[in-house]
């Protein structure tokens, strides 16, 4: 890892977004489970898309991440998302928060995806990986 | 007294005018019906002629107005009926009618009363004549012991609970019926003589100098015993009262079950939804706190993946550190001709050797890559998660939601039922409720306040017969002929009181003899070996050893009370017919058989009002035999009209 990696991966992101599509699949979660508000789906939604191992990169039809904006120090007060982040994928080198903005949005799409398809329909559904789940093709 | 006829106008379900003949011999006669034919009616019109009442449930007055025959569904139309009963009694033939029928006054208005006649031998009696020959006939108080049914025969059972309202009113009729009022009123009255003789001693003592201040006294602690006296009757009068209120909004009460249930059931299901809403509350709360859990849980098979695979790596980095500072040492070997662990010289070929054998790694940068992966791995093992108890938690909230939503549904079905009943039905209940609650206090009070007045004329009586005493034995000439009427009187009061008491003893000795006979007949366990009766008259069973039968059936309830019947109808001066309705309900075939045999035994007119599933009337026929005397049965007609017609069942 070099030196600019380093620095780019202690991140300088104050604030970090949804995206618009994101955003409204968010509030249909908090609608359907005991999620308190949109920051807690976003941390869900990256780690789901982690686990689901979707790309780390931002897809070409990711759009604006102009949603409302989240500081960091809400969405992850400790640190603790982007150390697991860094800890599974340690060939980052760009700002981990960066990855997360896209981690989220695209992990609560897909999510969302998975729980209008009827196969996630509990926390239960969501906590349990599938044994050949994939993302629902868009 | 025997029963000739009776005859029945729009009487319950008996439509138009009914006849219904005794038989002449004596024995038992059965009376055949179902459920709702009008059993309990046809008992009712013998009492209704009798007594001028018509029972229901429990005992309870039936209002009057409700009787009537009627044809139609309007139950706002009030009906006249009427009963004539036709009997034998003392060799005179009595025909007794009593109508419940609308009259006009002299304004035209109309209204519905209550109209008797007794003929006596072909001749009517006067009102004075009538009521005196009804009272000495059958007094209403003794009618339970001749016109009965199950019900009436469990409140028997009250006599075996000392000082109970219910008992003590069963134990005045049973002496009533044996008797016994002859020689109390006579007590009574004596006692009434003595207190005006002791107010004409005082007033005799008044008149001498010698006795005025002991005149003075008695007269005024007669005065006062008299009005202590006048306490206790109104004291006694008020808790009548009371109990009366009291028994009559219990059966208010009664008659209004089904709404109360309903009543309780909804508040109590009311209850539980809130206890299911505050449980589901909760469960939700414990998960909406554990929600924010839920994204280390989803990432949790990841890290425990990617440790697995740290762990393969670590392992293949610590090898490869091995041998590069192992190439590290051969490296320093080769360089200085001198082995770095031992010391000794290296020479030539072997320095060839670890030459040829050397690694090109570097120690240092294998030594950084497992730093980073114990790095990695230090990072993933902080992860908590605990999926098995957010799975749990949901589990909860979802059920306690389901059972919440049930129970709503139900409190819903409840309300909607409830809805149903008139306005205002809640509200009337919960009055009732609260006025009974009030009057159980008023009786409870006056209970007590009763006891203390009873014990205050007692002291004040004592008092009085101290100093009519203390002047009698003074033995001036002013008071002589009222002192000796006091003693007279004192003493015929002693005998009186002696003989009440001593007639009493007499009659429950003969009552628990003579019940034990019946007992022994009517009883089919061996064991049961004869009664024992209290000063209330209540019986018990014993064994042979004398030990008590405790917790009886409610089958010997009815064995024992049948036992009592029979012994008051053998030692009462009055005879007279037995008319029991469903009395079989509660026994078993044994002793169904036994009182079969008995009935004809305890006196000489016998009717049975029962169904075919109380009684086999083959077993019944079998079993009374000779002594059946007639067979009736109530036909229906429709669910307002029944006939009564001669014969067993077609």
């Amino acid at each position: 890892m070099t030196q600019s990696a380093n620095t780019a991966r202690t991140g300088g992101r104050v604030n970090i977004a949804f995206t618009a599509a994101a955003e409204q699949a968010a509030r249909r979660l908090v609608e359907r489970f005991p999620f308190a508000s949109p920051l807690d789906v976003a941390r869900v939604g990256a780690a789901y898309a982690l686990r689901e191992r979707l790309p780390l990169t931002r897809p070409g039809d990711f759009g604006a991440a102009n949603g409302s904006n989240y500081n960091v120090g809400s969405v992850d007060p400790q640190g603790e998302l982007r150390d697991l982040l860094l800890a599974l994928h340690p060939e980052i080198d760009e700002d981990p928060y960066r990855i997360i903005e896209t981690l989220m949005s695209v992990g609560a799409i897909e999510l969302d995806k998975r729980v209008a398809a009827g196969q996630i329909l509990s926390l239960r559904d969501l906590i349990t990986p599938p044994a050949t789940g994939r993302a629902i093709p868009a | 007294m025997r029963l000739v006829a009776l005859e029945v106008t729009d009487f319950g379900p008996y439509r138009g005018t009914q006849q219904f003949s005794f038989a002449s011999e004596p024995g038992v006669e059965l009376v055949w019906g179902e459920n709702g034919r009008g059993k309990t009616s046809f008992l009712n019109a013998v009492r209704w002629a009798l007594f001028g009442v018509v029972l229901g449930r429990a005992s309870s007055k039936i209002d009057l107005s409700t009787v009537g025959n009627r044809d139609d569904t309007d139950s706002s139309t009030v009906r006249s009926f009427k009963a004539t009963l036709t009997f034998t009694h003392g060799g005179h033939t009595y025909k007794l009618t009593r109508a419940y029928r609308e009259e006009t006054d002299w304004t035209g208005a109309g209204a519905f009363r209550e109209r008797k006649s007794l003929v006596k031998d072909g001749d009517v009696l006067g009102p004075e004549d009538r009521d005196r020959e009804l009272a000495n006939l059958l007094p209403e108080q003794i009618a339970r012991f001749f016109l009965f049914d199950a019900e009436l025969l469990q409140e028997y059972e009250q006599l075996l609970t000392p000082g109970s309202d219910a008992g003590e009113k069963l134990k005045a009729s049973i002496e009533r019926v044996l008797g016994l009022p002859i020689l109390t009123q006579a007590r009574d009255d004596v006692a009434a003589h003595l207190a005006i003789a002791r107010t004409e001693q005082a007033k005799a003592a008044q008149k001498d100098k010698t006795t005025l201040n002991l005149g003075n006294d008695l007269q005024l602690a007669s005065d006062e015993a008299e009005n202590a006296r006048k306490n206790v009757a109104t004291l006694a009068e008020l808790l009548e009262d009371l109990q009366n209120d009291v028994n009559e909004m219990e059966k208010q009460l009664t008659s209004s079950n089904r709404f109360r249930g309903l009543l309780a059931t909804r508040n109590a299901k009311r209850e539980e939804v809130e206890r299911l809403a505050a449980r589901s509350k909760d469960r939700n709360d414990e998960l909406d706190a554990a929600a924010g859990d839920v994204w280390r849980v989803v990432l949790a098979p990841l890290v425990a993946q990617e440790l697995a695979s740290i762990e393969t790596q670590t392992d293949a980095v610590n090898h490869r550190l091995v041998a590069a500072l192992a190439a590290r040492q051969a490296a320093r070997a080769v360089s200085t001709g001198v082995c770095p662990t031992c010391q000794q010289a290296v020479g030539a070929d072997l320095a060839q050797t670890l030459h040829d054998h050397g690694s090109a790694e570097d120690a240092d940068t294998v030594q950084a890559e497992l730093t980073t992966l114990r790095a990695r791995r230090d990072v993933l093992r902080k992860l908590r998660a605990d999926g098995n108890r957010i799975a749990r938690l949901e589990e909860d909230a979802n059920q306690a939601r389901v059972d919440l939503s049930d129970a709503e549904g139900q409190l819903r079905d409840l309300q909607a039922q409830m809805d149903e009943a008139p306005a205002g039905t809640a509200e009337a209940i919960g009055a009732l409720i609260d006025t009974l609650g009030q009057k159980n206090v008023s009786l409870a009070n006056t209970r007590r306040r009763l006891k203390d007045s009873r014990e205050d004329l007692q002291r004040k009586d004592q008092a009085v017969v101290a100093l009519s005493e203390k002047l009698r034995r003074l033995g001036t000439a002013s008071t002589g002929a009222e002192d000796r009427k006091v003693k007279l009187l004192v003493e015929l009061q002693a005998l009186l009181a002696a003989a009440v008491a001593e007639f009493r003893d007499r009659l429950r000795d003969r009552i628990e003899d003579e019940a034990s006979k019946v007992f022994r007949a009517l009883s089919a366990e061996r064991d049961y070996d004869r009664l024992r009766i209290n000063d209330n008259y209540g019986l018990t069973i014993l064994y042979a050893d004398g030990t008590e039968v405790l917790n009886r059936s409610s089958g010997y309830e009815h064995v024992v009370a049948l036992s009592l019947i029979a012994a008051l109808q053998r030692c009462s001066p009055m005879a007279g017919p037995i008319i029991t309705d469903s009395p079989f309900g509660r026994l078993d075939a044994t002793h169904k058989k036994h009182v079969l045999q008995a009935l004809p035994q305890i006196t000489d007119q016998v009717v049975l009002l029962v169904h075919d599933d109380e009684l086999d009337r083959q077993s019944a026929v079998n079993e009374l035999n000779t002594h059946l005397v007639g067979e009736h049965h109530l036909r229906r007609v429709s669910g307002r009209h029944t006939e009564i017609e001669a014969g067993a069942h077609p």
